[in-house]
């Protein structure tokens, strides 16, 4: 039996949502390929749209999985995320004020400005003949910049529980004897 | 009627239940849980029973095989392990125990309660 368009959108969609909450399960692919095919076997029984339903929230599953390992995981991923989410905030707003003062000097009729951040410095020229904007690096701007990343990055992965320890992994095993 | 089953309750003794099912035969994912479903445990997910088969075999208890299918891809099956079958009947003694123990003081609490 094969499956249809619309099942695999089903299936896909909620493996999609499912992969990206157990990011950081060890080998989560397998995990997840794994689902992929009891999903395809169970919907022969009862059809992707009850297969998919019958395993719940996405999120829950993956926590379901997660605490399985008896101890919390860092989630590189999510942290990647919010560091690019950051660099680019900081891209966008950098951008913004590079046109914002390079229209401004064009209203004023032309001419150069300099700007200073963190001992680095930016020349902005808008004249008949040059747009330009030039800087100089810091290593103070350099690690601002540096910054910029790492913090929603590490924040974001939650990188304390790397140093976690896998002590409570027992407590939740079944292990009464 | 029943009552409705806490399902904290459930998810203490799911791995021993896995394992039994296991033990009385091979099967694979979504059949397990309609075992379970047979069983009398009706309310229960799938949802609840992957992990606890990802995390039995990763632990060693279960090991798998891949068993082609004439209605979809090829299934895998389960099997308990030597570790697993030991894990299984050390678990049931505990149970065992345990259930005696909550038995003789629920006991005492209802006679308490009707006296």
């Amino acid at each position: 039996m094969s499956t249809t368009l619309r099942d695999t959108l089903i299936r896909e969609r909620y493996l999609t949502r499912f992969s990206w909450a157990l990011q950081d399960f060890p080998k989560y692919k397998r995990v997840v390929r794994e689902l992929r095919t009891e999903l395809t076997a169970a919907s022969a029984e009862v059809g992707m749209r009850q297969a998919v339903a019958d395993l719940g929230h996405p999120r829950v599953l993956a926590e379901s999985y997660l605490s399985g390992l008896g101890r919390p995981v860092p989630r590189w991923t999510t942290g990647a995320v919010w560091g690019a989410l950051a660099v680019g905030a900081v891209v966008y707003l950098v951008v913004a004020y590079t046109i914002g003062t390079l229209d401004t000097l064009d209203q004023l009729g032309g001419g150069t400005v300099e700007r200073e951040f963190l001992g680095a410095t930016v020349v902005y020229t808008h004249d008949d003949g040059e747009i330009s904007t030039g800087f100089t690096l810091t290593w103070q701007a350099l690690v601002f910049y540096a910054a910029v990343f790492t913090v929603p990055f590490l924040l974001g992965a939650r990188v304390w529980r790397a140093w976690g320890t896998r002590s409570a992994q027992g407590s939740v095993r079944m292990t009464v004897a | 009627m029943d009552e409705p089953r806490d399902p904290q309750l459930l998810k203490g003794v799911l791995p021993m239940l896995v394992l039994a099912l296991l033990t009385e035969r091979e099967s694979y994912g979504y059949e397990l849980v309609t075992r379970l479903h047979d069983a009398g445990l009706d309310d229960l997910s799938a949802g609840t029973v992957y992990p606890v088969l990802n995390r039995l075999e990763r632990d060693g208890q279960i090991s798998s095989r891949l068993v082609a299918s004439t209605a979809g891809p090829a299934r895998k099956y389960y099997l308990p392990t030597g570790t697993g079958a030991e894990q299984l009947w050390s678990t049931a003694r505990a149970w065992r125990q345990l259930a005696v123990t909550v038995d003789h003081l629920l006991a005492r609490a209802t006679t308490k309660e009707s006296s």
